[in-house]
C-alpha cells in the first residue's frame, strides 16, 4: 500500500492576517484509507481541505501527492489527482445532470475542445455506479438535495482522481441518505480510492473511517484509529459536552457516541 | 452496488424532452432562416428592386450577363445594402455571443455585454470625437478605443482588489460605466446644440445607416476572430459558471480562461458598437431565448445565441429602414419590438430554463 498523499508541517494564513488558520499539520494517506477530520465549527477543517486541493496556497510546509509537490503542479494535473466536493454548491444555470457530471472531465479535455464520446461514456458509467443514471436528462437544479449530492459524487468519480476530498458531504442529507451516502463512500474507498472527509458526527467516523483526526484551533489534537482517538475524554475536550462511547454488540459490532448532558 | 439515494418527490417528475436530440434541428432551422432572411433583405428598401433583378445582379458577378438594369441598382445592392446587411448580422451575432459568454462568466443571466463599461466607454469616445473632429472614421476609432480603455480600467482595478474576482470585476465595471456615462453627459452639455448635440444623440440611439464596406472590414475581422475564439472555448464556460473554486478544483486555469473571455467578448462588443452606436437588449435577451430553445449548456447555447442575434438584428434593421419614410434609430426598435416578444416568451416558456 503506497503512500498517496503526504502533508508535512503545513500552515496557512489569509493574506494580511496575523494568525494562522492552521499550522503544524502533518499526516499521510495510503490506498484504502478513509480519514475523517472532526472538529468544532471554525477550527480550520474546510481551509485544510482547500489547501490540499490547492484552491488556497499553504504558507508553510509541503503537500506532496504521488511524489509531486502540488505547489509546482499545473491546475489540470492537480485535478487529475485530487477530486474535491465542496460543502455548499450554489447552482446557477440548470444544466442537465449529464452535463454537470461531464464537467468532471475538464482536466482531460483540451482548452479548445468539447467532451468526446469516451468522456460521455465515462460519465454514464459513473452515473450507473451511483444508481442515478435515470436522472441524466433532468436539470440538476430540479432534483432533491440528496440526488444533487450524488451528482457531485458522480462528477468527482468521472474525474478519475487518486484522492477524494469531501467537505461535510452529509450535511445537507436526511438521515437515510446520510447513511446511504456513507456506505457508498466506504465501498469506493475500500476499492482503492483514499478519501478525506470532514464531519460533525463522531458516529460517521465509526461507520466509514479507518483514520480520524481531531482538529481544534488550527491543530491536530489527536490522530489515529477511531477506537484510539474517539474517547470520551477527547470528545469532551473538543465539543465541551459529556459523551458516552458505547460498544454495540448483537451482530452490529460498532461503537456509537451518545451525548449525556 | 445496490444503495440508492432517492426521495419521493422525484418519482412523479415528468421527464422533459431531451434537448440534446433536438439541438441539431434547431441550429439548422436557425441557420436556414438566417440565409433566407439574408437573401430577402436585399429586395427590401426605399429604392425598389425586384427579387428577380437582385438574383440577376448577383449572378452577373459570376456569369457574364448583359446588364438590363440601371447602374444605380448595382450601387444600391453592393455599396449600400450589402454592407448594411452584413453589419446587422455581425453586430447581432457579436452582441449575443458576448452576452452569453459574460452571463456564464459572471454566473448571472441578468448580465449584458456592457457589464464592464464597454458601451459607456464607446459612447464617450464617440461623443468626444464628434465634438473634437466630426470625421466618421475618427468617431469609430475613438469609440472603439475608449470602449477598450473602459474595460481595461475595470479589469486593472479589479486585479488590484483582493477578494472574489468576478464580484470585484462587476463592481469596477459599474463604477467605470457610471464615470463614462457622466463624461458623455458632459460632452453633450459642451457640444454645439446646432449640429454636434443632435449627432451625439443619434449616435447614442444607434444606427446602421451609414456603414460602408471600408469601415466594415476591420470590424468584421475583429468580430469573426473574437466569436471564433469564444466558440472554441465555449464548453469551458460551463465549468467556469460553477464558480471560481469549483472550476479550479475541476482543473480550469480560471485566471487564463476569464482573461480570454473578457478580452474576446469586450473586443467584439467594442467593435460592434463602434459602428452601430449604442444597441442594448440584444446581448441580454438573445441568450435567454437561446436557453429556452436548447437549454443552458454553452456548447449548444453559444452558436444558437449568435444565430439568433444575427437574425434578430437583421429583422430589426429591415424594419428600421423600411417602416417609415425616415430611418428609425435601431437602438430604439431593438427594445420596442423585443420587449413584448420577450415578455410573451417568459410567460409561455419553460421555467428554470430562463
Amino acid at each position: 500500500m503506497g503512500i498517496k498523499l503526504e502533508v508535512n508541517n503545513a500552515a496557512f494564513k489569509y493574506f494580511g492576517s496575523k494568525d494562522d488558520v492552521f499550522n503544524e499539520i502533518s499526516f499521510s494517506l495510503s490506498d484504502g484509507d478513509n480519514l475523517c477530520i472532526l472538529g468544532p465549527n471554525g477550527c480550520g477543517k474546510t481551509t485544510l481541505l482547500k489547501c490540499i486541493a490547492n484552491l488556497l496556497t499553504i504558507t508553510d510546509g509541503t503537500i506532496v501527492i504521488d511524489n509531486h509537490n502540488i505547489g509546482h503542479m499545473k491546475r489540470h494535473d492537480i485535478a487529475k489527482n485530487i477530486g474535491y466536493i465542496p460543502q455548499l454548491h450554489a447552482p446557477t444555470f440548470p444544466y442537465t445532470v449529464l452535463d454537470a457530471v461531464l464537467m468532471g472531465r475538464t482536466a482531460y479535455i483540451g482548452l479548445m475542445s468539447t467532451p468526446s464520446e469516451d468522456d460521455i461514456e465515462i460519465c454514464r458509467e459513473a452515473l450507473k455506479q451511483l444508481n442515478i443514471y435515470h436522472l441524466r436528462e433532468r436539470p440538476y437544479t430540479n432534483i432533491s438535495g440528496g440526488e444533487r449530492q450524488m451528482v457531485m459524487f458522480a462528477r468527482v468519480l468521472a474525474q478519475k482522481t487518486s484522492i477524494l476530498l469531501l467537505d461535510e458531504p452529509t450535511s445537507h442529507l436526511d438521515f437515510g441518505n446520510q447513511n446511504r451516502f456513507l456506505s457508498i463512500l466506504k465501498e469506493i474507498t475500500k476499492n482503492g480510492l483514499p478519501s478525506i472527509m470532514t464531519s460533525h458526527f463522531p458516529d460517521h467516523v465509526f461507520l466509514v473511517a479507518n483514520k480520524v483526526a481531531i482538529m481544534n484551533n488550527g491543530k491536530f489534537l489527536a490522530f489515529g484509529t477511531p477506537d484510539e482517538v474517539l474517547t470520551e475524554e477527547n470528545l469532551y475536550n473538543i465539543y465541551g459536552i459529556k459523551v458516552k462511547v458505547l460498544q454495540l454488540d448483537s451482530g452490529i459490532n460498532r461503537r456509537i457516541c451518545v451525548p449525556i448532558d | 452496488m445496490t444503495t440508492q439515494i432517492e426521495t419521493k418527490c422525484t418519482k412523479n417528475f415528468k421527464k422533459p424532452v431531451s434537448f440534446w436530440k433536438k439541438t441539431p434541428t434547431i441550429t439548422l432551422i436557425l441557420f436556414i432562416s438566417l440565409i433566407l432572411l439574408f437573401i430577402i433583405s436585399f429586395w427590401l428598401g426605399r429604392y425598389g428592386i425586384s427579387p428577380a433583378q437582385v438574383v440577376q445582379i448577383f449572378l452577373s458577378k459570376i456569369f457574364p450577363i448583359t446588364p438590363t438594369w440601371p447602374d444605380i441598382m448595382e450601387t444600391v445592392i453592393f455599396d449600400i445594402r450589402l454592407p448594411r446587411i452584413l453589419a446587422a448580422i455581425l453586430i447581432g451575432a457579436a452582441l449575443a455571443t458576448a452576452g452569453a459568454s459574460f452571463q456564464g462568466l459572471f454566473r448571472n443571466p441578468l448580465v449584458s455585454p456592457q457589464i464592464l463599461g464597454v458601451t459607456s466607454g464607446a459612447g464617450f469616445g464617440a461623443a468626444l470625437a464628434i465634438v473634437i473632429s466630426g470625421n466618421p472614421a475618427v468617431i469609430q476609432i475613438s469609440a472603439f478605443g475608449v470602449a477598450l480603455l473602459a474595460v481595461g480600467t475595470s479589469w486593472l482595478i479589479s486585479n488590484r482588489v483582493r477578494g472574489n474576482p468576478t464580484l470585484t470585476l462587476v463592481l469596477a465595471g459599474m463604477a467605470i460605466g457610471a464615470l463614462f456615462s457622466a463624461l458623455t453627459s458632459l460632452m453633450q452639455y459642451m457640444a454645439d446644440p446646432e449640429d454636434e448635440l443632435p449627432e451625439i444623440v443619434f449616435w447614442l440611439m444607434g444606427s446602421l445607416n451609414s456603414i460602408y464596406m471600408k469601415d466594415l472590414i476591420p470590424v468584421a475581422i475583429i468580430i469573426i476572430v473574437g466569436i471564433t475564439i469564444l466558440m472554441l472555448i465555449r464548453w469551458r464556460i460551463n465549468v467556469l459558471s460553477m464558480g471560481e473554486e469549483e472550476a479550479k478544483a475541476l482543473g480550469v486555469n480560471t485566471t487564463q480562461l476569464r482573461a480570454i473571455i473578457i478580452v474576446c467578448a469586450s473586443l467584439i462588443t467594442a467593435a460592434a458598437v463602434s459602428i452601430s452606436g449604442m444597441i442594448g437588449w440584444v446581448g441580454l435577451v438573445m441568450p435567454h431565448i437561446g436557453r429556452m430553445l436548447v437549454g443552458p449548456c454553452n456548447k449548444k447555447l453559444l452558436p444558437v445565441s449568435a444565430l439568433l442575434g444575427g437574425i434578430y438584428m437583421l429583422i430589426i434593421d429591415n424594419i428600421c429602414r423600411t417602416a417609415l419614410s425616415v430611418e428609425i434609430p435601431i437602438g430604439i426598435l431593438t427594445a420596442i419590438v423585443g420587449v413584448p416578444f420577450f415578455l410573451y416568451l417568459i410567460r409561455k416558456g419553460k421555467q428554470g430554463w430562463v
